[in-house]
């Protein structure tokens, strides 16, 4: 600890050149050689990894979303090299877009269930109200995903001059998505906005909006959190006690504001084509404001600049953002932390730094960069070393719950249930849906996912099982169809061995191992009680629903 | 121990910045293929230095917006709203489809306008603000987000004027400015004589006929007499300003500037805008006196 003391606190003088050794969380890195001695190697010689076939399963849920075929976990079963060849065609499938919004959507909390402005600002239809919340919050979201699913450099998520719309976006906000279209496309906005990636989208302001005193300041700890990890608010500044009653006086003059608004207020005034005279106004909020860029300097009293450096404005941003050193270290830190499942720390930096080298050397391609995360020893791991200590079980993910989107969307794949109502997807809201109930975040007061089991995530769980498991009935034995259930019908009794055989076969499909005989004899003779009391269709009901409520399906 | 860590970490200013390394360096280890960016470059200026005063007088042409046309609208459509807007002054219509007036005028949103002379008759004031839009009978929508704050206070021999224009107002079937519809964070103060003589000066900026445009203390009636003082900046599309700074000579030509380097001399005659300013505030005046008991 000492050791680790030492090196943290060594004078900035002789902390290692920008281009070797990027700062990470504002911190400089610390020699190689030393990584071990300071316990900064990580927890990966406690972890042991998940077998081929259940690695498959966290890779497929994880990348699109839905169970791998039995002839994935087969091969992989036989040749567990097989693995990562299905990896990166996974990387190649088209759900991988929807995914990452859903994934990006728990750590940039752009999608809410209502903004300042909302669909009946616009005229739109009451049923759309969710379709257009989901619009505003995925633009920037979709932006990302684009930028990952076709390999570009990962700076162009902010420096990108376009942006991704849908046809709903594209009939209310000035955008040049093309007319007659459907579904999300590239388009650009025509008000004169600046190139700036997802620093140019509706979306990103309209989540992180500010006011007349914050003048855009919070904006940018939202730019230093998502885009260089570092948590301005985070900061242990001591303020002294003061007389000062002009907060803008103190900000530009008290030592401790300045150790956070010497770089804030200077980013802040580049910002300010989206300074709203009137929230909640769609005329105000949907449109860039060119005319008021040059408020920013005469607002906040200083010019535009990037630590230190003059910008122009947010015409400079992005590229000052994508050249910050941070930038590209978070990059590999953010997607290592959503995959993962944790924060990422310092004792962490050997593997946080080995995925950034990687990155760096294959031209910052985020295909490149998911690859690599997708091997490392925290992301495959099932377990522990007998020898790994209490604090490493405690903090790493060997067990990952399903999040709300990917519960929704294995159950519509394997079951042909899509829970909606009114117009809502249910686990994707909380106005009508249980998405936080259920584990999920809401944008602003549930920021991250539920990591371990609760009283109402059992509750939506169960009446999810429910419903899966009438639909799973009604398809494959009612109406014969056998997609999910096969080689059975509601005639099948307890004694026939294709019942059996199909309950085998659904406890490989869904959760990736082998039953042993005793789950089988077990769920056997709960299928044969509820037959005997109920019919065959509800002992199908009753073994489906335990099931999908069982852990191994909700977890992965 | 990350907390002490932290507190003894540098201010992140301190630290090596981006800036500091090559064009498009990330970062990379010595081994790196690096395709991050390489700009931003400025781009060149797209227009000349006459270019841009020539620009500068179209967009001045149509003239700097004032309250009396957004008020006079508001005022005319509110007249309109019985059923709808029960003082004529006011209406807060939460209802997304709006109120329809029997004149055929649709009501939605909230704003209002209220202003008049004070007791003394000594000051006038005038607020227009809104959160709305209000469709007329020919289906025109009046779209507004913002305010407008106006003070004017006669002394003898003029009318002392200053207005606050802040947000966007739209109404396609008014004449001039609302019609063209504009977007503005600006601010003006003027002395409006009676006999014609005006010094005013205009801070801040507006969408002018799609220009975006941003006075710098552009002043007339000041320290060069009739001709213009101050600073106009014009955006040029690719997002960066041509800056047009008025010289020492005291006519109507100046310098301009793209991204901190000259471009040469321009003229720019703002007088008429200006005096469209004082026009305006008159004629509001005049049709509304002072009421005295």
């Amino acid at each position: 600890m000492i050791l680790a003391l030492l090196l943290a606190c060594a004078p900035v003088a002789e902390a290692p050149p920008a281009d070797e050794a990027p700062a990470t969380m504002g911190l400089p890195g610390p020699p190689t050689s030393a990584l071990a001695l300071a316990g900064w190697e990580g927890d990966a010689p406690y972890l042991t990894p998940l077998s081929a076939p259940r690695l498959l399963r966290r890779m497929s849920l994880d990348l699109r979303g839905i169970l791998p075929s039995e002839a994935e976990l087969d091969a992989v079963e036989a040749d567990p090299s097989a693995l990562d060849a299905l990896r990166d065609a996974y990387l190649a499938d088209p759900r991988l877009e929807d995914r990452l919004v859903a994934l990006f959507a728990e750590r940039w909390h752009t999608v809410m269930d209502e903004y300042e402005v909302n669909s009946d600002d616009y005229g739109l239809f009451p049923h759309d109200a969710d379709m257009f919340a989901h619009a505003v919050g995925e633009e920037p979201l979709r932006l990302l995903a684009h930028v990952v699913v076709n390999d570009l450099p990962w700076s162009d998520v902010v420096t990108a001059d376009y942006t991704m719309a849908n046809e709903m976006l594209g009939s209310v906000w000035p955008l040049d998505y093309p007319e007659g279209e459907e579904g999300w496309k590239v388009a650009r906005y025509t008000d004169g906005r600046p190139a700036a990636g997802v620093l140019s989208t509706n979306g990103f302001w309209w989540r992180y909006v500010t006011n007349e005193s914050n003048k855009n300041r919070g904006r940018v700890a939202a730019i230093s959190k998502l885009l260089l990890c570092t948590d301005i608010l985070a900061r242990p500044v001591v303020f002294e006690r003061s007389t000062e009653t002009d907060p803008e006086h103190a900000i530009r003059t008290q030592p401790a504001c300045q150790s956070c608004h010497a770089a804030i207020d200077p980013a802040a005034a580049s910002l300010f084509g989206y300074w709203w005279v009137i929230q909640y106004n769609p005329y105000e909020m949907d449109t860039y404001h060119a005319e008021r860029e040059p408020l920013g300097p005469t607002l906040l009293g200083v010019s535009p600049a990037w630590y230190g450096t003059p910008i122009n404005g947010l015409v400079d941003l992005g590229w000052h953002v994508a050249e910050d050193p941070r930038f590209v270290r978070c990059g590999a830190q953010s997607f290592a932390e959503q995959l993962w499942h944790r924060e990422v720390a310092l004792r962490d930096y050997a593997s946080v730094e080995a995925l950034r080298s990687e990155f760096v050397a294959s031209g910052l391609s985020p295909l490149t960069l998911l690859r690599a995360v997708t091997d490392t020893a925290e992301y495959r791991a099932g377990g522990f070393t007998p020898d790994a200590p209490d604090i490493v079980r405690e903090r790493e993910r060997v067990e990952r719950l399903l999040s709300p989107n990917q519960l929704g969307a294995v159950i519509a794949e394997e079951t042909g249930f899509a829970w909606t109502a009114a117009g809502y997807t249910q686990l994707e809201n909380d106005v009508f849906g249980y998405r936080v109930l259920r584990g999920g975040v809401n944008g602003y007061s549930a920021t991250e996912v539920q990591q371990a089991p609760g009283l109402t995530w059992m509750m939506v769980n169960t009446r999810v099982a429910q419903a899966a498991a009438f639909s799973v009935v009604a398809r494959d034995l009612d109406a014969g169809e056998g997609l999910t259930v096969r080689g059975v019908t509601l005639e099948t009794t307890a004694s026939d061995p294709a019942l059996a055989t199909a309950l085998t076969s659904l406890y490989w499909r869904w959760y990736a191992e082998r039953p042993d005989d005793a789950w089988t004899e077990a769920i056997t003779a709960l299928w044969a009680t509820v037959a005997a009391e109920e019919g065959t269709a509800s002992a199908w009901r009753s073994v489906l629903e335990a099931m999908i409520r069982d852990p191994k399906f909700q977890a992965y | 121990m990350l907390l002490v860590l932290a507190a003894c970490a540098a201010p992140v200013s301190d630290l090596p910045a981006a800036q500091d390394t090559a064009r498009g360096d990330t970062g990379a280890d010595d081994t790196a293929t690096d395709t991050g960016p390489t700009g931003p470059d400025v781009p060149p200026p797209a227009l000349t230095a006459s270019e841009v005063g020539a620009a500068l007088d179209v967009a001045l042409a149509g003239e700097i917006p004032t309250f009396p046309e957004a008020i006079g609208a508001f005022s005319a459509l509110m007249a309109l709203g019985v059923g709808c807007t029960p003082d004529d002054r006011f209406f807060k219509i939460l209802d997304p489809e709006g109120c329809l007036a029997p004149s055929g005028v649709t009501y939605s949103g909230a704003g209002g306008a209220v202003g008049g002379w004070d007791d003394a008759g000594e000051v006038y004031t005038y607020e227009l603000r809104g959160d709305l839009v209000i469709i007329d009978a020919a289906g025109v929508p009046y779209e507004m987000g913002g305010d407008i704050d106006t003070v004017v206070t006669p002394y003898v021999g003029g009318l002392a004027f200053s207005q606050q224009f802040l947000g966007t107002f739209r109404y396609p079937a008014a004449p001039t400015w609302l019609g063209r519809g504009t977007s503005g964070s600006a601010w003006i103060e003027a002395d409006i004589g009676d006999d014609g003589a005006l010094v005013a000066q205009v801070d801040g900026g507006y969408d002018l006929g799609g220009a975006s445009v941003y006075f710098d203390a552009l002043t007339v009636g000041g320290a060069c007499g009739s001709a213009p003082t101050g600073a106009i900046r014009l955006r040029d599309m690719s997002g960066y300003w041509y800056v047009f700074t008025y010289g020492p000579e005291c006519d109507t030509c100046g310098d301009v500037a793209y991204a901190g380097d000259s471009l040469g001399a321009a003229c720019v005659d703002p007088t008429a805008a200006m005096a469209g300013i004082g026009e305006a505030v008159r004629t509001w005046m005049s049709d509304h006196p002072v009421v005295t008991e």
